[in-house]
This record gives structure tokens, sequence and C-alpha cells, in this order.
């Protein structure tokens, strides 16, 4: 049996739990716990250690399916997290107050394993809020020499999440067929 | 052009098949001995009929690609062309045959222009650019192959499109076709479009010269645009944007590139479309992890990824007319980058954890 891993990460309330469980064939395991810091405001439970969700493939392949915690006090356990993962899946919530931040923030933690994978960038509640445009996503990200799959998600949508997905598939390998 | 006695080679641009064949008798007859039928990439010269549907598209691409090669056009109208000699419709066999002596003499005349050019005489004219180094052929391209958007609905949607978002205002386009009459609402500042058009409606109606259409644009009223806007809230009504104008290059370029586009060099792709609202398949996303990574060829990505060129045509297409592809002008990105990268490692896996997500694509949605 091999194993492999795909990691969704994003700041806390971007639908990394309700994506995992979009897509994968077991039911999330997760590490939630009552939200009680600046969380709360966002929603009632959060992620605390991480979610962990399965694909299991033809061959005795399995694909584990990581969800880091959104608070940043937990980044130590990302670069252990990310060794030997297939790639990377960024969520942001269009709502929060900065969300061109976040994600600044976020590439910038997962440089790393950026260089040598890949990233496919989920946008989320974009219907909610003002935020910006995808445009202004691709504009930022050209300036960090990046230019990454950039979609609007709902995380609740198997469609939206399996697209993103296999934007990431398609990046690492376009002869996919 | 050296030319004794040899015949003058012409392509024949915009005639149907019983035509080009009426040409063929004439000139594999009577005609044998100043003209031989070739394709437009052999020609020395181009004889168009004007009257097709295309004709204009077809003498304006003619100019663009052959700028001094000599010209006939064939009509019922004088278009008044001083690019071309013109032949009123209906066509003699010797009405014919003179013109295409007075075309030879033309081809003379510009043989000897070119003749002093190479020698750096009389004649002043820029530089053309060095021969482009390339090995992917592209003498199959034919007419077809290109259209131009302004001869169809999308012109006028991407012009309204404008024109809307720079004056900030909701734009209703009544499309009348020869069948029936519908109704566009453009909403530019909530990115949506509400229309009533099934699929096959829009496809038709793309698809139809815009000569053919009535199409008659007016600026909304607040009141008019508010209502609207609240309806399309409520009900969920339209598509967004980006989706539709999509839609409309796809089924107007019907496998074929927006006119002038020069598939020689490397064609970019700004960043990834936004897939997710698009409707678009699995090959499109393969299109875009290629051009977004960097300028390549289309026919390079069609060889490389094994899709068919016109796919690979009609996904440029509607990226152009979404703003974010063209035609690199680097200098760069101008050789052609013949190189076939090839699959990674890990593709077994990769592939079987598509055929996973395909399989979880297809089940119900939430």
């Amino acid at each position: 049996m091999r194993n492999h891993k795909i990691i969704f990460t994003g700041p806390v309330g971007a639908g990394k739990t309700t994506a995992i469980s979009a897509i994968s064939d077991i039911p999330v395991i997760g590490t939630d716990v009552k939200a009680q810091d600046m969380t709360v405001q966002r929603k009632a439970t959060t992620t605390v250690a991480m979610d962990y969700g399965l694909m299991e493939l033809e061959g005795s392949d399995r694909v584990h399916l990581y969800g880091t915690p959104g608070q940043e006090r937990f980044d130590f356990m990302w670069d252990i997290l990310t060794q030997g993962g297939l790639g990377l899946i960024l969520l942001l919530d269009n709502s929060r107050s900065k969300p061109l931040q976040d994600m600044r923030f976020f590439l910038g933690a997962f440089k790393p394993f950026i260089a040598n994978q890949k990233v496919a960038i989920g946008v989320t509640r974009m219907d909610l809020a003002q935020g910006p445009a995808l445009e202004e996503y691709h504009r930022e990200l050209r300036q960090l020499d990046l230019s990454p799959p950039v979609f609007e998600v709902d995380a609740r949508n198997r469609h939206d999440v399996v697209t993103l997905l296999k934007s990431l598939l398609f990046s690492l390998d376009p002869w996919l067929n | 052009m050296t030319r004794a006695n040899s015949s003058l080679k012409v392509a024949l641009l915009g005639f149907d098949e019983r035509s080009r064949e009426t040409m063929r008798l004439i000139f594999d007859g009577p005609g044998k001995q100043c003209c031989t039928l070739t394709d437009e990439a052999h020609a020395e010269a181009g004889i168009i009929n004007l009257d097709n549907i295309d004709g204009l598209s077809l003498w304006q691409r003619f100019r663009q690609h052959h700028p001094t090669q000599p010209l006939v056009i064939m009509s019922m109208k004088d278009p008044c062309a001083d690019d071309a000699l013109f032949l009123n419709k209906p066509v003699s066999q010797e009405q014919l045959l003179s013109t295409m002596q007075k075309l030879i003499e033309e081809c003379r005349t510009s043989a000897a222009v070119e003749m002093k050019m190479a020698v750096g005489t009389t004649v002043t004219k820029p530089v053309a650019p060095p021969p482009k180094q390339h090995t992917i052929a592209t003498e199959t391209l034919k007419d077809e192959d290109f259209y131009n958007p302004q001869d169809f609905l999308q012109g006028e949607l991407q012009t309204l499109v404008e024109t809307s978002r720079e004056k900030e205002i909701s734009v209703k386009l009544n499309v009348t076709s020869s069948d029936a009459e519908h109704e566009i609402f453009l909403m530019t500042d909530l990115n949506r479009v509400v229309h009533r058009l099934s699929t096959t409606q829009l496809a038709q109606l793309c698809g139809t010269p815009a000569f053919l259409l009535e199409l008659t644009a007016r600026r909304l009223g607040h009141k008019a645009s508010l209502a609207l806007e609240i309806e399309a809230h409520q009900k969920k009504l339209g598509e967004p944007l980006q989706s539709f104008l999509w839609r409309v290059a796809r089924y107007t370029s019907y496998g074929r590139l927006p006119l002038g586009t020069d598939i020689t060099s490397s064609a970019y792709l700004a960043h990834w479309p936004n897939f997710t609202r698009l409707p678009a398949n699995d090959n499109a996303m393969r299109i875009a992890a290629l051009l977004v990574e960097k300028p390549r060829p289309l026919p390079l990505v069609a060889k490389v990824l094994n899709i068919p060129l016109r796919e690979v045509f009609s996904f440029y297409s509607a990226a152009h007319a979404l703003g974010m592809a063209g035609i690199s002008q680097r200098d760069i990105d101008r050789t052609l980058q013949t190189e076939a990268p090839s699959p990674p490692r890990q593709h077994g896996l990769f592939g079987r954890l598509l055929g996973r997500l395909k399989e979880i694509g297809n089940t119900d949605s939430r």
C-alpha cells in the first residue's frame, strides 16, 4: 500500500473541513472544539489540530487529506505536515477583512513547499461580501511571480472542490486524460 | 517571383464546392496555360468570392497575410477596391481568363518590385522581420480557420460590455433573427447577464453573421435597472458575465481563431480562467496548465496534449474574448518553442487520482 497526501490550508472559516468532507471516502475526523478566541465571531467550533480525510484509489494507493488548523499559532505543524505532500490547496475567505494579506501570509508560510510542488487557490464566500475580485488575486500573485489556479469556490459544492483539485492535478501533470 | 512559361498559382477563397469545381474545369482546360489552382499557403495570387458570407473577412485576412499579392474580387457589386481587380458576376469564361492575364502582368510587376527591394535600390520599405524558425507546418491553415468577432454577435456584445463598464450603466440588447426576437440584459456592475436563451438558441445566434441580425441596444433607466437587479438576485436569474462571454466566444469561434492571430508565434494565457464558474471540460484545464506555465504556439499545445487543434483554437478564442489570452510580443517568445515537455514521474498515481475525482464529480453535488 502506498500512501500520499494533499494538504488543505487557509485561515479560520475558509471552508477547509467542509471541502475535505466533500471528497473524502470516510467521514472527516476532526479535532474541532468550541471556539473561544476571535474565532467565535466567525463560527461556533474550530479545528485545533487538524482535519483528516481519505481517498482510496485503484491499485491500493491512498491519498490522505490533511486540513491544517486555521490559527497561526499552530503554524509549527505546517512544515511537518507538508513533507512528502503531492500538492497544496489554499482556501481563502473573501469576506475576511484582508483576504489578499491572508493569501500572501499562507503562500509565504508554504513557500519552500510550493517551490517544488503546486498550489491551487479557492476563494470562498465571494457572494457574501464586496471583497476583492479574482482579478485582484491574480494581480497580487503576479507580483509574487506565481500563476496558480484561482477559482471562486463554494466549499459545500462538490463540483467546485473537485474542479479545484483537478486544476492542482493538471498543474502537476497536464498530460492526464 | 520568377515567371516565364509556368502558370500562375492561384488560391480560391470563399467559393463553395460547386463553384470551385467550375473554376477547376476552366483552369484545367482553356485556362491551363495561365493558371493552376492551389491552396493559399502556396499561392502567388488570390481570387475572392466577396458574396460569400465571410467574404469581407476573407479579403481583410488575405491582405493582412499577403499585403502585396495580386488579387481578383468576384462580386455582384463593385466594392471599388484599389488593391484588387474586380470581376462583375455573373462572370463568363472569357472575362475570367482575360482578367487572369492582367493578374499575371501584375505579378510580373510585383516581382520586379521585389527584385528592386532585394538589391536595395529605388523602393523604400521597412525591412521585413527575419523568417521565423518553426517546425510546425502552418500551410494546412485555411481561411475557414479564422473569424472576425466583429462580424458576429460576439463583437457587438464585447463592445457593449466595454461601454457599460465605462459608463457604469446596464444595457438591454434586442436581438432579432429571422424567426425570433430575444432580449439580453447586461448588468456589468453585478457581473451578470440575464436572458432566456437556450444553449441551442444562443449557439445559433452566435453562428449567424451580424448583418443577418437586427441588433438594438439601449441604456436601462435607473428604476428599470434596479428592478431587474432585485429580480435577478431574488430569483437567481441569469449567469455570470464571464461565463456568458466565454460561451458566446466558443459558439462563435466554432474551432476557429480570431482574425489576425499569428499561429506561428507563441500564445500566452495571463492567468487561469475561473473554471468553477465556466462551462469548460478537463481539456480546457490541461491547455490552461501548459499556457500559463509559459507562452507556447497553439499547434504545439495541441500536439503535446494530443488534443484536436480546433479544440485548442476554441479555448484560445474564448480566453481571448475574456481578455486573458493573446499572442506574445516578447522577442524571446517569438521564436517557436518546440520542446515537448514530458509527463512527470508520478503520472500513474495522478491518473488514478483524477479517475477517483471524476467518480466523485459524477455523484450528487451536495
